[in-house]
């Protein structure tokens, strides 16, 4: 059981890998065994799950120290969204072969099999990290797979913006998952339920359930996410049906499933997922009603069909919700997944036969002369969409309004009659696919399209046998839902095809009428807009964002080194007042204040120092600037003097002397200097600066000189300088032995400075006689 | 013996290699063979310590023998080895990558100051000491100059002035902190400064002091405010030069970071937690907005160094294990994607003969495995599961939240999002779109900087893959690092296996 469960997550990938290194024929037929074999593997599994209500749990260590878990689980609602995915799959891969031809490379078999093993994976994972993983890599497939032709403008921006918009509910799902593990200890779905209880105690649980809500809701285009969805139409046909309907937009509804045992109990869960179903399902439908191309009506229709998805969560109390299904739930995505994902593949059929799926035009053709299988076919999906009765998405809306009705929360009257206005914007867009493309007034011209003997039979083979399952649902949905779907429920009595007069009857066919008056009414005043798209929100958003981090990044970049070093030296100097600040500066306790040597003439080199630093600021011209400064140098040498140390004195004559006649060789090549342009305030400013900063200097040098050390490293050196090292000279023995790798590391300085040197002179001197 | 010839080549060697190669000066192509030679020892050393220091093991060479109050100490742990060894690998790509990419003036001198700036890495991770710290800060500021000055082109001086002038005055200030340091604590030795700090009851002054000492190494880490001269200078050098950077040099004053913070931490003013915290979660947001504005590749690619920077000093700033061991894993994951994304972006730019986005398209089309590789490593970078950059993400939101930072925590989430946005801005106007713009196309086939890419890449999915192992083992590491007791005992220790250092 453990082996069929990892086999399950792993073929796919494996498969993907695999692809990559065959040649596309291969690798379609690959792609065409992994599905297979999944459902090979799952489908006997399927009795245990759904009809015993079995759960096997694969425990998998991972991160113990975090208490993190790559655990699997195979339950109800994971097993049935396996089956959905795995089946879907392999007619979506067989659709895939004849409808892209020479476009399906190695790479799209990869990239489709490895989203269908994180599909996969998603649903099995007990353990919400590896969920999060795998929610995560169908974003990256979706991107990927939609932006698949990165040559078209529409296909980049819609790429785009889909995995910018799941990709900030995934950060959302991030957080969430890891405040409720936090919560509750531990990070595993099934361990949850048990510790509901703590997890219902603490106050952050809110903000766990919201965050998390925000993932699943960006994943499954609830409102206000849902825009990226029409966007990701610009994949082809049977990579929209797969994931931008069938499968990866209903993760979120599966998240949700998985969360309502643990946060049913919670007051905020059932109100936010009723009411953002319900507006998502107004405002899908309504965009669908007004939609011209096919396929974004499609995509309008799947975001309210989500809407009542997540809707359906927000009825029922959580006692009756068993394993994470709701009534109804199974039989709502099991409908919506086939007949959707056929109509998407039909449309693919479509636009190559017609060559356009823009139905403005095709409002004007009569396709179903010349293509009444297609015709019959898109008719049957049309009519389940919009609930007619006979086909199985009758009974899914069915069981919505009932649901509705049974409920007792404040405002269930406004819920049933926005599920009524839904429902009734689903006929006209059902009746607009059906009926305005396939009944214009005049024949289709020949010139369009492919002829059919190039079409291949699969474009058609395949969405009727997806819609097979809601011809048999239709007639016999009894046995469907009770024998194979959700096996050991008893469904209610009124759960047949046709039952006797009442309140739902009444409401469905009212729905039914209004649909159709308000497609006639369609018909009659609907125009094309001039300007097909309007400007999203979100794309207004991202540029103003993208203008003002522009602005922002040539602002952080202005001023130039000045500006750097000033705001280095002030944050240098803020961050050391604010450390001695914590203590009580200037904090003399233990402070020294006699000098071992005799300072008495320190104010003679003090005030050779003072006074070359301020000529060599009030001078002009560069010469006297350096002068100046070797001057100060020189005075720094009388102190080592008076500090009786001779080889300092030495070495700092010689550095200031060496300095002063480089500079000196060097400055004269230079212009002269300018006369400051500097504003007066500015001068004034800057002068204050440095004097401030020298004094910080000062006062950091005279607090560190009055708490001399207990043990300075300096008097043990003293005392190891002869009987340990040989040498009578302590600072010559510090140099080349107590800290000889400071001056080897300062010689290897000086080396590159002059190979750097010599580096930019070669190119100077080369450049010059390549010049000449 | 073992223990001391392990510690001391990983700057003995660089420092020999690059005398060595300044006598075959012209000869490029034995440079680079010689340059990879002793980077495979380099990389194998590396490993040979990270193996003895996996179990909390410590190696201590005692310069000269002198006990660490009196000489200096370099110092081998799991974090000083682990370093070491990304420090080899990147460098080692780097080489490969270089023979392609360096154009033919930049060849003569690239190969001795490659080792040069090795030199000055090894030293910085290893010693245990501040003033041979500052010495080898002082050794890499003059080759990484050099090496950005080395196309010769004005721009690039122009441009690497302010890195130059911005360090060399951090540079004073770090003889100034450690100056006040000494005369405050008596040593320098950083062992023997974190116990003086904790008993003695140092005198504020000496905080003082850290903090100026904590500013330079921000300047050296790119932190907000003192970020600037970084995306200014990066993008003007050679592309080799870019890489090797975006993959040694900041991550060098990050590991500076983590190396003292800690050992000072317990003593230290209480205001340093949160200041580190609110300067991480500035650092992430400045950078990413600087980057999502750049209009070349490496413009965005290079102030993107900034924001994720502040991810890793996020880590380090909580002061818990895991947070300290997610920045950590963010440090390696930063020094693997991003040197492979400025190497991809790199091939692009030879291809189209410019780096401004959009001046070359298509290239997803053109050249399949350089787009691969730029967008494993790009989508490394945003944190997309399973590679290496969505595990350090998800540890640092797991650290931040355990350890009560919730906002910084939601900034390193927005700021992930913003990160995502500017990989797909490179990746739309540059890999995406009709082939237009191509010049060069043969420039895209070296193998050397096409393979240094991918191998990169490469390493980045098998970081993430195998992030279980990494993880544990970093883990190990920040525990070692929090605990400040076994580095300065072993440290201290080291003069006891001396016996003339008893001596008073």
């Amino acid at each position: 059981m453990h082996t069929i469960l990892i086999a399950i997550v792993a073929i796919p990938f494996v498969g993907a890998a695999a692809a990559l290194v065959l040649s596309s024929r291969w690798a379609g037929r690959l792609a065409l065994l992994v599905p297979a074999l999944v459902l090979a593997l799952s489908v006997p599994r399927w009795p245990a799950a759904a009809g015993r209500g079995e759960t096997v749990l694969v425990p998998i260590a991972w991160f113990p120290s975090a208490g993190m878990t790559a655990s699997l689980r195979l339950d109800h609602l994971g097993a049935f969204f396996v089956l959905l995915v795995a089946g879907v799959g392999l007619g979506i891969v067989q659709y895939s072969r004849a409808y892209l031809g020479r476009n399906a490379t190695p790479r799209f078999w990869a990239v489709l099999l490895a989203f269908m093993g994180a599909m996969l994976a998603i649903v099995l994972s007990d353990s919400l990290l590896l969920l999060f993983v795998f929610w995560e890599l169908t974003t990256l497939a979706s991107f990927l797979l939609i932006g698949m032709d990165g040559a078209a403008p529409e296909a980049r921006s819609g790429a785009i913006r889909a995995f910018l918009v799941t990709g900030a509910g995934g950060l959302s799902l991030l957080a969430g998952i890891l405040v409720l593990g936090q919560i509750a200890g531990t990070y595993d779905l099934s361990s949850m339920p048990a510790r509901a209880e703590r997890i219902m105690a603490s106050p952050a649980r809110d903000v766990a359930l919201l965050l998390m809500l925000v993932g699943a809701f960006t994943k499954s285009a609830q409102f206000p996410f849902h825009f990226w969805l029409p966007g990701a139409m610009a994949a082809p046909a049977p990579v929209s049906a797969f994931l931008h309907s069938a499968t990866m937009v209903k993760a979120g509804i599966f998240l949700v499933g998985r969360l309502s045992p643990i946060f049913g109990a919670s007051p905020a869960f059932q109100p936010i997922l009723l009411t953002v179903g319900l507006t998502t399902f107004l405002v899908g439908g309504w965009n669908a009603v007004r939609a011209w191309d096919l396929k974004k009506l499609l995509a309008h229709s799947t975001v309210a069909n989500l809407g009542v998805l997540t809707a359906l969560y927000g009825i029922y109390p959580p006692a009756d919700v068993h394993g994470g299904i709701v009534r109804g739930e199974l039989l709502a995505i099991t409908s919506h997944a086939l007949y959707k994902s056929a109509l998407f593949l039909l449309v693919g059929w479509m636009e190559k036969a017609s060559g356009t799926r823009d139905l403005s035009i095709l409002k004007e053709e009569r396709w179903f002369r010349r293509e009444p299988i297609g015709g019959v076919l898109i008719g049957i999906g049309a009519l389940t969409m919009g609930g007619f009765p006979f086909v199985l998405g009758f009974m899914s809306k069915e069981v919505f309004l009932q649901a509705l009705l049974d409920a007792r929360f404040p405002g269930a009257v406004a819920a049933v009659a926005a599920a009524v206005l839904g429902g009734a914007m689903a006929v006209v867009y059902a009746l607009k696919l059906f009926v305005s493309t396939f009944w214009g007034p005049e024949l289709p011209p020949d010139w369009r399209g492919y002829p059919r003997s190039e079409i291949s039979r699969w474009l058609l083979v395949v969405p009727a046998i997806l819609l097979l399952p809601h011809v048999i649902g239709g007639i016999a949905p009894g046995w469907l839902l009770g024998s194979v779907l959700e096996p050991g429920t008893d469904w209610p009595a009124w759960f047949a095809v046709w039952h006797h007069l009442d309140r739902i009857f009444l409401l469905s066919v009212s729905t039914l009428g209004i649909g159709i008056a308000g497609y006639l009414l369609w018909r009659r005043y609907a125009r094309v807009p001039a300007q097909a798209e309007t400007e999203l929100a979100f794309d207004r958003l991202a540029s103003t964002l993208l203008g003002a981090s522009s602005a922002f990044s040539r602002a952080a970049q202005a001023g130039g080194h000045s500006r750097y070093l000033a705001v280095m030296l002030l944050f240098g100097a803020a961050a050391s007042a604010a450390a001695l600040c914590e203590g009580s500066f200037p904090r003399l306790r233990g402070a020294q204040t006699s000098w071992s040597v005799d300072l008495l003439a320190a104010p003679l080199p003090a005030a050779i120092i003072a006074a070359g630093a301020v000529l060599a600021v009030l001078v002009q011209d560069r010469v006297s600037k350096i002068i100046f400064m070797a001057a100060a140098g020189y005075g720094l040498a009388v102190f080592y003097v008076l500090f009786r140390a001779p080889d300092l004195v030495l070495t700092q004559i010689l550095v200031e002397t060496v300095s002063l006649i480089l500079l000196l060789l060097v400055f004269q090549r230079l212009p002269r200097l300018g006369p400051d342009e500097r504003s007066r305030g500015r001068r004034v400013a800057h002068g204050f600066f440095a004097a401030a900063l020298g004094l910080g200097m000062a006062v950091l040098a005279w607090a560190s000189g009055i708490h001399p050390a207990g043990h300075p490293a300096g008097a043990e050196q003293l005392a190891l300088s002869l009987p340990e090292a040989k040498g009578r000279n302590v600072v010559n023995v510090i140099l080349v032995d107590f800290r000889g790798a400071d001056t080897l590391g300062e010689i290897t300085v000086l080396a590159v400075a002059a190979i750097g040197v010599v580096a930019l002179r070669a190119k100077r001197a080369r450049a010059r006689a390549e010049e000449a | 013996m073992m223990a001391a010839l392990l510690v001391l080549i990983p700057v003995a060697l660089p420092l020999v290699t690059a005398a060595l190669l300044l006598t075959l000066t012209g000869r490029a192509r034995l440079q680079q063979a010689a340059s990879l030679v002793s980077g495979g020892v380099l990389l194998a050393n590396a490993m040979l310590l990270c193996a003895r220091t996996a179990s909390g093991a410590i190696l201590v060479l005692p310069l000269g023998n002198w006990s660490p109050r009196v000489g200096i100490v370099w110092v081998a742990d799991a974090l000083a080895a682990t370093m070491l060894f990304f420090v080899a690998l990147v460098s080692y790509t780097t080489l490969l990558y270089a023979a392609g990419s360096l154009r033919e003036r930049e060849r003569r001198y690239y190969y001795p100051l490659h080792q040069f700036l090795l030199v000055g890495v090894g030293g910085s991770l290893l010693t245990g000491d501040l003033f041979n710290l500052f010495v080898f800060f002082e050794i890499m500021l003059l080759a990484s100059f050099a090496l950005i000055a080395l196309g010769g082109r004005a721009r690039q001086i122009c441009m690497g002035v302010p890195y130059v002038i911005v360090n060399l005055v951090g540079s004073a200030l770090f003889l100034v902190a450690v100056g006040a340091m000494y005369g405050v604590a008596g040593t320098v030795n950083m062992a023997e400064l974190a116990v003086r700090a904790e008993s003695a009851g140092l005198p504020d002054v000496f905080w003082g002091a850290a903090a100026l000492l904590l500013t330079v190494f921000m300047v050296k880490t790119a932190l907000f405010p003192v970020f600037a001269w970084l995306p200014d200078s990066y993008p003007e050098a050679s592309v080799t030069v870019n890489g090797l950077f975006a993959g040694l040099l900041t991550k060098v004053g990050v590991y500076t970071l983590f190396r003292t913070v800690p050992l000072f931490a317990g003593a230290a003013p209480g205001v340093l937690q949160p200041a580190l915290v609110a300067v991480a979660a500035t650092t992430m947001l400045v950078g990413v907005l600087g980057a999502l504005g750049r209009s070349t590749i490496r413009g965005v690619l290079s102030f993107h160094i900034v924001s994720q920077v502040g991810y890793m000093i996020f880590g380090l700033a909580l002061f818990t294990p895991l947070a300290l061991a997610a920045g950590l894993f963010h440090t390696i994951h930063n020094m693997l994607a991003k040197t492979a994304l400025i190497f991809a972006g790199g091939i692009a730019e030879r291809i189209g003969g410019s780096g401004k986005l959009y001046a070359v398209r298509g290239l997803a089309r053109t050249q399949p495995w350089l787009a691969a590789g730029f967008f494993v490593a790009a989508m490394s970078l945003a944190g997309m599961p399973p590679l290496s950059g969505f595990w350090g993400k998800w540890f640092l939101v797991t650290g931040g939240l355990a350890a009560g930072a919730p906002v910084a925590t939601g900034i390193s989430l927005l700021v992930g999002l913003f990160t995502l946005a500017s990989m797909l801005k490179i990746w739309n106007a540059v890999f995406w779109g009709e082939p237009e713009g191509q010049r060069y196309p043969s420039r895209g086939r070296y193998r050397g900087m096409l393979g240094a890419t991918l191998a990169l890449a490469a390493m980045t999915v098998a970081t993430g893959l195998l992030a279980a192992p990494i993880f544990s083992r970093l883990e190990r590491v920040a525990t070692q690092l929090l605990d400040v007791t076994p580095y300065v005992t072993a440290v201290r220790a080291a003069e006891s296996h001396d016996a003339r250092a008893e001596a008073p």
